[in-house]
């Protein structure tokens, strides 16, 4: 595997090493890292333009093992179309990619799909087959050669939010693999601390990867300054402070210090970095030079544009058109041609586009392109039909409007506003229209040609328009009755291209340059700006070039512009200042300044958008997934506030909330996008907004929010079901049963649970169920009535102890708990699950004594009532305190209790109690075999309960910590994390990250084991609600590291009262 | 998710209304401990049962099973072959 990998060596400070995957021969090389690429020997293979195909090769390619067809359906094309065909079609168009002459990697039958890669070179597999177990084992080479393999975001571009299943898998890769790019960079680092010139790239790849850690920017910071680099020291220590502030709401700990003064003023072996900003101030603008260039080619086309606004002009009807192409081929220029044409002979133009991110804002184009002229329309009965589109509208409960009412008034405004002007429609990018905009633009254009006095002129990418069934669907049944004629752009010609260029440029070079933008014009004029400055075509595709012009920019320009590749859509200048805690003065200033460069242009409403998609794409991929994050959170936090006044910009939020890991402000939003959605008859959107929460719903822990969560958008899914729009029902019962039934137990029941057995009685009727219908209605009936007191009480402190053996939601089950309390005090009654509960809660709270004597209380009950199953339960729970108490006597005594009443009720053995005994053998320092401890630790993995097999573990391993047995404390500590993950315990989570970080700390890899603390923010839910196990290890972890992390920031400081010290 | 398989014996066949009572006193626990219910295959004699549930582990089936007061032999877990 070693043999075939060539790192080609990094020549620029601020770069990352760049990899290249080479093969010996004619040998096939897949590369997920990064844009999803194959090569042969050294040439790339081109690859389908479907997004969702080239998904489908990354997945197949990444799970390796046969997928079932249901499954990829399910994960690509869960819509209204044949997912099994759209399955079909992007197997065809993978076979000549991946297949070879008598080789089929690629392999289907009737039920499964599979990619066989056994000769194929994988980025992927030979990072995972270069990665042992500890990476801090590796030499310094080879950790380079490693992070050479690392180099990029995992399927980059490929985002397919509307695709939710495919979407959290590939972000789930995304952070394992920034995960393990933190890890190597941190080890490299370290490796590296005597050689600071070397370090250098590496420090910024660090920052880059994980820009809210403190020690990362300290580390740069130390590193520049020794390089007696102290103006960029300074300035990034300026920059670092100020962004760290803002995002961490924590006192800084002090890793991020001010440069010093290095002894020798300078460094001797330091390559000059020319001077970003001036450079870019010199260079000449290319993007604005095209803006500037009169259209070069498209004679054709224009021909088309003039002959249709003559017959507009003239009364005739129009020929509605669309223009056809691939990106930067000038679709939009030729709809900016359009508008001054239009404009110069009389006609009023009302235009939009439509955006990628946007499928949750029903009618966004519409809404876009017709919020002036709503304002502005006389006519009331219009005025009220169409103030759905209107940000902030509320729409009347009572509102009986229907979708053709609201299409028959688009028209009718359309129409209205035609008498008076000639009017121009144009809508660009249509390949990413929303279901509604879609249904709209159907109704328009085709109802009599569209209103009198009207021509319709759009563009649409011509690879992507299948993609989108929505735009599909349309344009070919427009085409189809001649409502809309389809225009092919084509590549320029050699003269055309020549016209891009000075007119001294020499023919060889503008072939070179034609042969290789393929006659896309905006590349040309890419490479056009090269030739003028270099009289040399550089090597590289669109994309690289305007990586470079973005790389040119000075850091604050960087700064916006990467903040604004992250929003969906065009922006507002206010959105993009609070994200960025900008004043507006500056944020005006450095608008102006790109918008000069070319990059970015004015949009409609006050808005900017970028001068070309490919920039902001091309931005966007150039950061790292948590910058990414980063950046998405401080959009959502911004967005927050005026989303509850808008509704409109829920989806926005919801997407930006998603993209920034917050689960449930996403949920949050995708519900009122949904609702939104009901309100606008946007049914389907409303559907995709709901599958959409419930896939960021499972990402939540149980408790009452998700309860709530999981009704609310299972109610839209049900709403949207009962339009006649959609045949057919939902199966959607036994899931809302679920739900439904999960809220009463969490006590939310005369909003939530009734309402949502009303929904269900609804579903029941429809399929049929009479029976099940009667059922539904009188549990909704039951639910509002009053409960007795003492049926109410059992729940309450039932339903408290079972949330706080799952972790589920701890505050609310010290509501449960007291309010239990206070029924029992009143019934004069004392119930086993009240007890329980109380020990549990005193246990959390880390009072051990008083969590023994509740605990004895509620064994003494349930013995008293004969009910083993629960006597063993709290046997249990008084050994693990024990242990906790480190009173192996005790823990003893219980072991054997356990054993006793197991055989009693014929469980027969009990390997919990087994488990627990050799942790206590280990507390007292007993020579326990390797043979005794996986004996005892199989028992428990053939039992299955991994909540049981994590604790377990986390005692073995901490019991080897203690000894600074750091090996043999690794392996179990692993284990128990990823049991605890499974089973989702946060305590066992935080203990086994906290002993394994400061395994780390032990080793010397601090980097890494603050790292590891760091990344605990984003796998549990609360943190300002730990147990006191868990906080007590996490301070151990932070004094082992030396390295306060925001994640200890966050969390009160509480006394923890635990007698002994165990974890 | 694993798929979870419990075994059930009964010693006298239980009525229609027994396995839906038993069905509505484990539904509650079922969304606490993240289990969801798939299938259930019953003998023809009524005396044994096989339920079929995904679930994070075994004990978490179990452990709604107690709870519901609902009987069992034995609990583990297996993968589905179609």
């Amino acid at each position: 595997m070693l043999g075939v990998v060539t790192i080609v060596g990094m020549n620029v400070e601020t770069r990352t090493p760049p990899m290249r995957l080479r093969n010996a021969g004619d040998g096939m090389s897949i590369r997920l890292l990064g844009e999803i690429r194959v090569q042969r020997g050294m040439n790339n293979v081109t690859l389908p333009a479907s997004k969702r195909t080239r998904a489908l090769l990354g997945y197949l390619a990444a799970t390796a093992t046969p997928q079932p067809r249901q499954a990829l359906c399910d994960l690509l094309w869960d819509g209204p179309d044949d997912p099994r065909a759209a399955l079909r079609w992007s197997l065809t168009k993978l076979r000549p990619i991946v297949n070879d002459d008598g080789i089929e990697r690629l392999m289907s039958d009737r039920e499964h799909v599979s990619l066989s890669l056994g000769d194929v070179q994988l980025d992927v597999a030979i990072a995972n087959s270069l990665l042992p177990a500890d990476p801090g084992d590796l030499e310094l080479s080879q950790l380079e050669k490693v992070f050479s393999l690392l180099h990029g975001e995992f399927l980059d571009g490929l985002d397919l939010p509307s695709c939710y299943r495919f979407h959290h898998w590939c972000l789930a890769e995304r952070e394992h693999w920034s995960a393990t790019r933190r890890r190597v960079l941190a080890l490299l680092l370290d490796k590296l601390g005597n050689n600071p010139e070397r370090a250098l790239p590496y420090a910024r790849a660090m920052v880059a990867e994980d820009p809210l850690s403190e020690v990362s920017h300290g580390s740069l910071v130390a590193l520049l300054s020794k390089l007696g680099r102290r103006k960029d020291a300074q300035d990034h220590y300026d920059y670092a402070r100020s962004m760290l502030r803002r995002e961490i709401d924590a006192p800084l700990t002090g890793d991020l210090q001010p440069p010093v003064s290095p002894q020798r003023p300078s460094a001797p072996n330091i390559v000059k970095v020319p001077n970003a900003h001036s450079d870019a101030e010199r260079r000449p603008n290319l993007l604005d030079l095209t803006r500037e260039h009169s259209l070069i080619g498209r004679s054709g086309e224009m021909r088309e544009i003039s002959s249709s606004l003559e017959a507009l002009r003239s009364g005739s009807p129009a020929g509605s058109m669309l223009f056809v192409g691939e990106p930067g081929i000038g679709k939009s220029r030729l709809l900016e041609y359009a508008t001054k044409q239009a404009t110069r002979e009389g006609a009023r133009v009302v235009s939009s586009r439509c955006y990628e991110a946007e499928a949750v804002r029903p009618f966004g184009c519409w809404a876009d392109a017709l919020v002036s002229l709503i304002d502005a329309t006389t006519d009331s009965s219009v005025r009220r039909d169409l103030s759905v589109f209107l940000p902030g509208h509320e729409v009347a409960a009572n509102d009986d409007g229907s979708r053709n009412r609201l299409f028959a008034a688009v028209h009718t405004l359309l129409r209205s506003l035609a008498v008076d002007q000639p009017l121009v429609m144009m809508i660009d990018d249509l390949q990413w229209i929303d279901e509604a905009s879609s249904a709209l633009l159907h109704y328009v254009l085709r109802t009599s040609g569209g209103p009198g006095n009207m021509l319709f002129i759009g563009s649409a990418r011509l690879d992507e328009i299948d993609e989108n069934p929505w735009c599909k669907r349309a344009v070919a049944a427009l085409t189809q009755t001649g409502a809309l004629k389809r225009i092919m752009l084509q590549p320029m010609t050699a003269d055309e291209a020549a016209q891009f260029f000075e007119p001294g440029a020499s023919a060889g070079r503008i072939a070179m340059a034609l042969k290789q933008s393929g006659g896309n014009p905006l590349f040309l004029t890419e490479l056009a700006k090269t030739d003028q400055l270099d009289n040399v075509i550089p090597e590289g595709d669109l994309d690289t070039l305007i990586s470079d012009r973005i790389a040119m920019l000075d850091e604050s320009e960087r700064e916006l512009i990467v903040f604004a590749s992250a929003t969906t859509r065009d922006f507002k200048p206010e959105l993009l200042g609070a994200a960025m805690a900008l004043p507006v003065g500056q944020l005006i200033e450095r608008i102006d300044r790109l918008e000069r460069r070319g990059l970015l242009k004015p949009g409609n409403e006050d808005r900017f958008d970028f001068a070309h998609d490919l920039i902001r794409q091309t931005t966007y991929r150039s950061l790292s997934q948590p910058r990414r994050q980063l950046i998405h959170r401080q959009i959502a936090r911004a967005l927050e506030a005026a989303a509850q006044r808008d509704e409109t910009l829920s989806g926005e939020l919801a997407y930006h909330a998603g993209a920034a890991g917050d689960h449930g402000l996403a949920v949050r939003a995708l519900i009122a996008a949904g609702e939104h959605s009901l309100r606008l008859f946007a049914n389907t959107a409303a559907i995709d907004a709901a599958d959409r929460g419930l896939g960021h719903l499972q990402h939540l822990s149980t408790g009452p929010n998700r309860a709530h969560w999981h009704i609310a958008l299972l109610k839209v899914k049900v709403f949207a079901a009962a339009s006649p729009g959609i045949r057919t029902r939902p199966k959607l019962y036994d899931e809302l049963q679920r739900a439904v039934e999960a809220a009463e137990l969490l006590g939310l029941r005369d909003d939530d649970a009734a309402l949502g057995w009303h929904m269900a009685s609804w579903l029941a009727q429809g399929s049929n169920d009479t029976i099940g219908a009667q059922q539904a209605i009188l549990r909704a009936e039951e639910l509002t009535r009053p409960m007795d007191d003492f049926t109410r009480c059992q729940q309450l402190a039932s339903t408290g102890r079972c949330l706080l053996e799952v972790e589920g939601d701890v505050q609310r089950t010290r509501i449960f708990l007291r309010d239990a309390e206070r029924l029992a005090a009143t019934l004069g009654q004392n119930f086993v699950e009240l007890e329980w509960g109380r020990g549990l809660i005193a246990r959390w709270d880390g009072d051990l004594a008083k969590a023994q004597e509740s605990m004895r209380r509620a064994l003494t009950l349930a013995r008293l009532r004969e009910d083993r199953w629960r006597e063993i339960e709290c046997l249990v729970w008084m050994a693990k305190i024990a242990v906790e108490c480190r009173q192996t006597n005790e823990l003893e005594a219980f072991c054997s209790e356990i054993d006793l009443v197991a055989a009693r009720i014929g469980d027969g053995a009990a390997p919990v109690a087994d488990a627990l005994r050799l942790v206590g053998a280990m507390i007292d320092g007993s020579k326990v075999s390797k043979l005794e401890v996986e004996g005892t630790l199989s028992a428990l993995r053939t039992l299955d309960d991994k909540a049981q097999l994590a604790y377990v573990l986390n005692q073995i391993a901490q019991c080897h910590l203690e000894r600074n047995q750091f090996e043999p404390a690794l392996a179990p500590a692993t284990e128990a994390l990823e049991a605890a993950r499974a089973v989702k315990r946060t305590t066992e989570i935080v203990v086994a990250t906290s002993i394994i970080s400061s395994i780390h700390a032990a080793r010397g890899n601090v980097l890494e084991a603050g790292s590891l603390l760091e990344s605990l923010k984003n796998s549990v839910d609360d943190f300002s609600h730990l147990s006191a196990r868990a906080q007590d290890c996490l301070t151990r972890a932070e004094s082992s590291t030396g390295i306060p992390t925001p994640v200890q920031r966050a969390i009160p400081h509480r006394a923890v009262s635990i007698s002994k010290g165990g974890f | 998710m694993p798929s979870i398989i419990v075994e059930r014996t009964f010693a006298s066949p239980p009525s229609d209304e027994d396995l839906t009572a038993a069905g509505i006193r484990e539904r509650p626990c079922l969304a606490i401990y993240g289990v969801a219910w798939r299938r259930s295959l019953l003998s023809a004699d009524r005396l044994r049962m096989i339920c079929q549930y995904d679930a994070p582990d075994a004990e978490s089936v179990r452990k709604v099973q107690r709870e519901a007061g609902n009987s069992f032999d034995h609990v583990w877990a297996g993968s589905v072959i179609e």
